[in-house]
């Protein structure tokens, strides 16, 4: 069943944005971000189907979003990384504040694995069973990576030494 | 300052304030996700490797044309393809030309989902820019969708290149365009030769280099060869890896004078060479090390290489670093006295940079045979498997997982022969959609297929 254009048009405005800065903490570049964004709206347009709530809506599109972000990760003939020096393109060109920064620097640099389940948690606002379901982890797994790494933000906020997450 | 939900989403939306969706590209993901509208986007999209002459097939509205039988002129230079191929093509006649080479879209096919594009580049000049090379085929290669050189004539310096790319989307009622930033030829292949040296000798050569961290001013790396590949990943991710400092007089290669050695020396027990190259051939030539024994068989290890310097961007896909730092990890424990140093990779005489554009309308081949079928794959399911003059398609659903089949496909022709493989993709979409598509190395008559065996038993 394909989704109506007053359906596309509300999906896109309602989140357009937030996949587009999923997308872009997972590839550390914006324009291949936008790329991934649009890719995934095209997923989720052929894909589409009514969902039972707002939820579940959010869940399923997040989902594409994180499996087009890592599709594009895989995609490289041989496996490419871009590096955390391109973070400074995508941050705001105003500095943010003291704390805050500091803190999505720190959201940086932590590894893949730990970054997504704080993006999906914290920022996308994702319960542990969805984000199980998007990362086809188990959830206790989910739950162990959102602990270390929530601990792991703390200490090195706090300017302890820090094991390397 | 407290983690919690809160200050973790307001960190993030501070940082990225000013990262939105903007108007234009809404109106183009709205515009794609209606078949019946115009397409306009810009996008960019990874290779799936390193190309020599970047081609990219940019998508909007279509009108038909005719075969190419009708069209006794374009026959000529595409007579080599036969004339089962022939019957299968439309002509297309467009013409770019630039720096005195004439590229010219003879005639095109697409099944709906894939397509070939038969094109000519000719060195008007005659300066040997185009087919000129060591070896006959393979002197020029493009684009995202792969190409190979189908014919050469050194008369006239023309060589035939068929292009096939498999777009992915729904290719019903498109313009396609070909566009290409360069052209390249005389390309070698050279095999992993050895260098003359040890990993001993280098050592003593070198000595130890001066350092610094890498997390400064690397734009990308790439790892090769698993034994020691999560250690490294792990070592540049967390900035423990060093890599050189440049010296101030770096060493030319006469057989090489794209590239000069900047730096070089051992570190942490690994083999850095630091490889400047210049914006031209340095931009294009690929260069690979490795190990072999004393006997000059090959040895595991891995490598890394990682971009430094300026960023070159020759096309879309085609980008580039000044600077490259290949570290060389052999097997721990190994004898270093015993691993010699071997240096490859691939090549190009002459580079030409211009501009070269098409853009032409392609009407579907209404050839297409479907085989609807139920196989079990462990996991998946394949449903149909499509066949059409210039690819094989395995349509399925399902979830793939470690003990999946992938599907094999060999399409049997009438004299016994199987046909040759170009291409392969696997695609495992969202809604759990999988297929495996084929395309292959000629354009054919589906009337000369006798039958598609997929992992070896007969389909349809």
């Amino acid at each position: 069943m394909l989704c109506t254009t007053d359906e596309m048009e509300r999906l896109v405005d309602g989140y357009g944005t937030a996949m587009l800065r999923l997308a872009c903490m997972y590839l550390n570049d914006k324009q291949l971000a936008e790329d991934a964004v649009q890719d995934a709206f095209l997923k989720v347009y052929r894909a589409w189907r009514h969902f039972e709530t707002p939820e579940a809506e959010k869940a399923f599109i997040m989902r594409v979003t994180v499996n087009v972000c890592k599709d594009y990760l895989r995609s490289a003939w041989k496996r490419r990384v871009n590096l955390v020096d391109q973070y400074p393109e995508i941050a705001a060109p105003s500095e943010p504040s003291g704390e805050q920064g500091r803190l999505y620097q720190e959201i940086l640099k932590l590894k893949p694995k730990y970054r997504e389940v704080i993006l999906l948690h914290y920022y996308q606002q994702l319960k542990v069973n969805e984000i199980a379901r998007i990362l086809e982890t188990p959830q206790s797994t989910v739950s162990i990576r959102l602990r270390r790494a929530k601990d792991e933000l703390r200490k090195r906020l706090e300017g302890g030494s820090y094991e390397d997450l | 300052m407290k983690i919690c939900e809160e200050s973790i989403r307001e960190a993030i939306d501070t940082s990225l304030a000013d990262v939105r969706l903007t108007e234009e590209r809404k109106q183009a993901i709205l515009a794609q996700c209606r078949p019946s509208l115009e397409v306009k986007c810009s996008r960019r999209t990874l290779p799936r490797r390193v190309l020599a002459l970047a081609a990219t097939f940019a998508l909007i509205f279509c009108l038909g044309g005719g075969v190419l039988a009708a069209d006794p002129e374009l026959r000529q230079p595409l007579s080599v393809l036969g004339a089962e191929a022939l019957r299968q093509l439309q002509p297309i006649n467009q013409v770019s030309e630039d720096q005195g080479i004439r590229m010219e879209v003879l005639a095109a096919i697409h099944d709906g989902e894939s397509a070939s594009v038969f094109l000519s580049l000719q060195d008007t000049e005659h300066k040997g820019r185009v087919g000129k090379g060591s070896r006959d085929t393979t002197e020029i290669s493009g684009g995202f969708a792969f190409s190979e050189v189908v014919d050469y004539d050194p008369d006239t310096q023309t060589v035939l290149l068929r292009m096939s790319g498999d777009a992915g989307e729904n290719l019903e009622n498109r313009k396609i365009t070909v566009s290409a930033p360069a052209v390249l030829s005389g390309e070698r292949v050279v095999e992993q030769t050895e260098t003359g040296y040890t990993l001993g000798e280098l050592d003593k050569l070198f000595g130890k280099p001066e350092t610094i961290p890498v997390t400064d001013s690397i734009t990308a790396y790439d790892v090769t060869g698993p034994d020691r590949m999560d250690e490294t990943i792990d070592r540049m991710e967390d900035g423990t890896m060093q890599m050189l400092v440049p010296w101030e007089q770096p060493v030319t290669f006469e057989e090489a004078p794209w590239g000069t050695l900047a730096a070089a020396g051992v570190v942490d027990g690994e083999l850095h060479l630091l490889v400047e190259t210049d914006d031209e051939l340095g931009q294009v030539d690929q260069l690979e090390f490795g190990l072999q024994d004393k006997d000059g068989a090959p040895v595991n290890c891995t490598v890394l290489a990682f971009y430094r310097g300026e960023e070159r961007q020759l096309s879309q896909i085609l980008q580039s670093n000044s600077l490259t730092e290949y570290v060389i990890l052999p097997q721990v424990g190994a004898d270093w006295e015993n691993l010699r140093l071997t240096a490859g990779g691939r090549f190009y005489d002459v580079l030409t940079k211009g501009k070269w554009s098409t853009t032409f309308r392609l009407e579907p081949t209404s050839d297409i045979k479907n085989m609807p079928c139920h196989r079990d794959m462990t996991g998946w399911t394949v449903e149909n498997v499509r066949l059409s003059p210039i690819s094989v398609t395995v349509d399925g659903h399902g979830e793939m997982n470690e003990d999946s089949q992938s599907a094999n496909l060999d399409v049997i022709l009438k004299d016994g022969t199987t046909l040759p493989i170009f291409s392969s993709s696997v695609c495992v979409e969202e809604d759990g959609k999988i297929w495996t598509r084929e395309m292959f190395d000629r354009v054919i008559d589906l009337e000369q297929v006798d039958r598609v065996l997929l992992n070896g038993e007969p389909v349809g």
